[in-house]
């Protein structure tokens, strides 16, 4: 369970956090976090996720404890993780919290990632949607 | 309220299971070929939802119920293993089509090209929260003609 005090502290940079996953999840009790458009920081050009109606330019992470530890995934591809995708652990919350913070207002070498990936594909899909 | 048999396809390579659901949903106005040559594989469904076109879009509809979710027609989950291990779970994509009459939700999975009923708590425990959904604009455009 992630106590409510950080999920206040992400909430309070502006960041938009879902209900917790619920109990028998893989990611049970733990939260998918997105940085709206409209909040400055880090982001993907032309990059659109919706959440409770809210946009989202950047992608989401998603904040669990798997027991041991504190567990940052930053999976968009399916199945298997793909460019840019990278998962962090920390033994507390408030490093987890932090890093969330960091990928989406401080450094911005892993957003730097996911968008080199997103742009070199979504080059292809616009082309794709020319010829249609 | 039970809809019309959908087609089902069964996935032709071990990481396609969006692009195939992709097919699924537009009934095969999309083709999982097309879909992995633009979008490659593994695949991120944003691009997924932005090669299907403007009626698409990718959603966490964090707040919604099931049967929200089910309201603009069919529509792609990611599935998530639930598995205790402590290495990234392997995430699956599924279509969802609606909520039969036994409550269930009626799904169509590509691994081995099956349909079957999920009981939507079994269904919350293993959906990441991430979907690929028919946009509202589409759907009130269409209740207009």
């Amino acid at each position: 369970m992630i106590d409510d005090l950080y999920l206040q502290a992400m909430r309070n940079c502006g960041l938009h956090v879902c209900k917790p996953f619920p109990e028998g999840h893989a990611w049970a009790h733990g939260v998918r976090v997105g940085k709206p458009k409209t909040l400055a920081g880090n982001k993907i050009f032309n990059y659109e996720i919706w959440f409770d109606g809210v946009a989202m330019d950047a992608p989401s992470v998603v904040l669990y404890f798997n027991g041991k530890k504190w567990i940052i995934a930053a999976q968009d591809y399916i199945p298997t993780p793909g460019p840019g995708d990278f998962y962090a652990q920390w033994d507390f919350p408030e490093e987890a919290v932090n890093d969330i913070w960091d990928f989406y207002f401080g450094n911005p070498a892993r957003m730097a990632k996911k968008a080199t990936a997103y742009l070199g594909t979504i080059k292809r899909v616009a082309e794709y949607r020319s010829y249609l | 309220m039970q809809g019309p048999k959908r087609q089902v396809t069964r996935q032709i390579d071990e990481l396609s299971s969006l692009p195939a659901a992709g097919q699924m949903l537009t009934e095969g106005q999309h083709s999982e070929d097309n879909l992995i040559d633009i979008a490659g594989m593994p695949c991120d469904p944003v691009l997924i939802a932005q090669a299907l076109g403007p009626d698409w879009t990718l959603k966490a509809p964090g707040t919604g119920s099931v049967e929200d979710n089910c309201k603009a027609g069919p529509w792609i989950a990611e599935m998530i293993e639930n598995n205790p291990a402590n290495f990234p779970h392997r995430r699956h994509a599924v279509v969802v089509d609606e909520i039969a009459l036994s409550g269930n939700l009626m799904v169509r999975d590509s691994w081995e090209g099956t349909t079957y009923e999920m009981h939507p708590a079994v269904f919350m425990a293993v959906w990441s929260g991430r979907g690929i959904f028919r946009n509202r604009k589409h759907l009130d455009l269409e209740s207009l003609l």
